[in-house]
């Protein structure tokens, strides 16, 4: 299974219903075990996964890290970027599969979700450092 | 990988300083190697090269202590470790391999308590870091004769489930010693509460809680950008750009009007003279 986009942040792209800002929203990442079975047409909002997240330790949460935000227009490569500062959890010992991406409301039920990045195996880590390092063009292109 | 026990050498004992402590089977270097010994009366003393976990004895009757190393180079392949405990006391000793600890850090906190009563209990110990291995290591006084026997290894919070390794007295130099151990993987990191253990006798004991640390592993992970594509879908054409409508028509009919023919009327203009009466019409 492959990163995607949810089809629901699809269609919020194009403003149905409530749109997503991502650089004005709390956007957050969570990470998932391997669990979870990403559904693109089905999940839409964060308490569709949030059974799979991985058990809280040492910096990481319930919910997961909020995410600080820029967004970009690329006229090089024709696109727009969504990025985020890497993010790192310490004193982390577990092991996650896949991370998604959402918008968080506070409420699971209503906290949109954006992306799954697929870490492509099982990432564990024990009683150290978890740390995401996204990817010079960023976590979500849209082009 | 978790922190487990790998192996677990053979009973030792002796009633001199030294115990010559039978290995546990297949170290490699850097394996935390742990040795416990119980001694009749007193305090086992740390041995060269060993470091000090805990130990200590209660009123002169029971001593119990727990030592580590990081297994090296040398340690490899070795039958077993001379190991002097000091005194010349009935002692007993075993020695465990451990992989999966933290190198630089193998022990994350311990406790030790002495008494004399039908239960063991330890001070609440709080580990750091999840998924420690904690080890209850006992030792009873065999004072009374027959040989002690602990069970029931648990701590108020959280507590691991514990496997015994072992709850025996020498048979020789070292039967006057006995210890018990047992050990168990908790992934909590909250205060354990009370350690007890239930020796099956009111008598002078001496029990230690240790916590091996788990080795610290990063992992960092890169992902791939995640791609989203807006495509424009060429709309369908019908009929070209130019549209011809059929042409309406009107049609303009003169329509026949309705001829009513009036009767002629008569006139006479002569009223003075017979009348002459005239068509208009048809003049």
């Amino acid at each position: 299974m492959a990163s995607l986009v949810y089809n629901d942040y699809k269609a919020r792209a194009l403003g149905d219903g409530t749109m997503v800002d991502l650089d004005g929203d709390t956007i957050k990442i969570a990470l998932l075990t391997s669990s979870y079975t990403p559904d693109a047409d089905a999940h839409d909002f964060f308490d569709d996964v949030s059974a799979n997240e991985v058990a809280a330790s040492g910096t990481y949460a319930a919910g997961g890290a909020t995410l600080t935000v820029t967004l970009t227009q690329d006229n090089t490569d024709d696109e727009g970027v969504f990025d985020a500062a890497d993010v790192s959890f310490t004193s982390f010992t577990g092991t996650a599969r896949y991370a998604v991406v959402y918008k968080s409301t506070g409420v699971a039920s209503t906290s949109p979700l954006i992306c799954l990045i697929d870490f492509g195996s099982n990432q564990t880590a024990t009683n150290g450092i978890f740390t995401i390092t996204f990817a010079a063009e960023g976590i979500l292109n849209l082009n | 990988m978790a922190v487990t026990v790998q192996s677990v050498g053979d009973l030792s004992e002796s009633a001199a300083a030294s115990i010559t402590v039978d290995a546990p089977t297949g170290v490699a270097q850097g394996d935390l190697l742990i040795v416990h010994c119980g001694r009749a009366n007193d305090t086992p003393s740390t041995p060269s090269g060993w470091t000090l976990v805990q130990a200590g004895n209660n009123g002169g009757n029971v001593g119990n202590g727990v030592f580590y190393r990081i297994a090296q180079a040398g340690d490899v392949g070795q039958a077993s470790f001379s190991l002097n405990f000091d005194g010349s006391t009935s002692k007993v000793a075993r020695m465990f391999r451990i992989t999966g600890h933290n190198p630089s850090n193998p022990i994350n906190t311990s406790a030790i308590a002495t008494g004399a009563s039908a239960t063991i209990t330890v001070g609440s110990v709080t580990p750091t870091v999840a998924n420690c291995l904690f080890m209850f290591f006992a030792a009873v006084d065999t004072a009374a004769g027959g040989t002690p026997s602990v069970s029931g290894y648990t701590m108020v919070t959280s507590s691991p489930t514990y496997s015994e390794h072992y709850d025996q007295k020498g048979a020789g130099d070292g039967s006057d010693a006995h210890f018990s151990a047992a050990s168990g993987l908790r992934t909590a990191t909250t205060a354990t509460g009370n350690n007890t253990a239930t020796p099956d006798r009111n008598d002078d004991w001496v029990g230690i809680v240790v916590a091996v640390e788990p080795e610290v592993i990063n992992v960092t992970v890169t992902p791939a950008v995640v791609t989203g594509t807006f495509n424009v879908i060429a709309p369908t054409v019908s009929g070209g750009a130019n549209v011809n409508p059929a042409v309406v028509t009107a049609a303009l009919s003169v329509q026949a009007p309705t001829v009513t023919t009036a009767a002629p009327e008569w006139t006479n203009p002569d009223k003075t003279s017979a009348p002459t009466w005239t068509n208009p019409d048809k003049s």
